[in-house]
């Protein structure tokens, strides 16, 4: 495979819900930018958004990586946190293991990977309980994309 | 896109527009919810108060957020809203009857009502 045209990394702190969404932010402004068609931008945006916040509620925090490439642009969510230990339920709507405190600020509805998944070509997810998860989300660049 | 006069709400800060163009309103506390079905140019209503309902109306595109019931943004809130060019409103009016009042200035809230009202009853 060939290199990236550009890549970023945004870090992402565990429980920090004052810049919760920064990252998100960051790289969709980034996006806006190099001028990507704005459909696209949203449908990244809301994946990163997503990704982060639960990097920040269950993941112990992490790294957020974009990488554009020629035919899709590929967001990488890496954390450290206690890994998912069932993959499927976590995918149904609905589904949280969020706490109270959480759900009281609006989070944890069970809606994160649901929404991601609606917004992406390629819903990657590597997670091993105690090693943390990995989820790679990518979306493809049609002729019109930029 | 309608023009709203915003006086039954309050800006929360002193250079917010008195009035907002918008098509629509979502309203609800559910984060996920408001980035799964939120439109753009839509005002939302809420009742959190955290600094994060500004990265959402980012995100979406809103026209403006109200804070409802009477509740008081963080002082984070109204900074974070300045800086991103977002109409951040406080009322004391409930959720309920904010929205009704926003959909009596919204024909395409009426026409979608009766729409819906239609496929029911066929």
């Amino acid at each position: 495979m060939s290199a990236p045209l550009c890549k970023k990394e945004f870090f992402v702190q565990e429980f920090d819900f004052e810049h919760a969404g920064k990252a998100a932010s960051d790289m969709r402004k980034l996006l806006m930018d190099y001028g990507f068609d704005q459909q696209i931008v949203r449908r990244l945006a809301i994946a990163a958004y997503e990704a982060e916040m639960n990097m920040v509620i269950h993941g112990f925090g992490g790294t957020l990586i974009m990488e554009i490439n020629f035919e899709y642009i590929e967001l990488v969510a890496k954390d450290n946190g206690p890994g998912i230990s069932d993959l499927k339920l976590a995918m149904q709507e609905g589904f949280s293991t969020a706490s109270d405190e959480i759900r009281e600020i609006g989070f944890g509805a069970g809606m994160g990977l649901p929404n991601i998944k609606r917004c992406v070509n390629f819903l990657g997810i590597e997670t091993k309980p105690g090693q943390g998860t990995v989820v790679t989300m990518r979306v493809d660049l049609g002729p019109d994309a930029i | 896109m309608k023009k709203l006069d915003m006086s039954p709400t309050a800006p929360a800060s002193a250079n917010t527009a008195k009035e907002v163009c918008f098509r629509g309103c979502i309203v609800c506390d559910i984060l996920s919810y408001a980035i799964a079905h939120a439109e753009k140019g839509q005002i939302w209503i809420t009742h959190h108060t955290h600094p994060n309902i500004i990265a959402v109306a980012v995100l979406k595109e809103l026209a403006a957020v109200i804070v409802a019931g009477g509740r008081k943004p963080d002082p984070e809130t109204i900074r974070r809203a300045e800086e991103e060019e977002i109409p951040l409103y406080v009322t004391s009016y409930q959720a309920y009857d904010l929205a009704k009042w926003i959909a009596s200035h919204d024909k395409e809230a009426d026409d979608m009502i009766t729409a819906a009202g239609v496929s029911e009853n066929e």
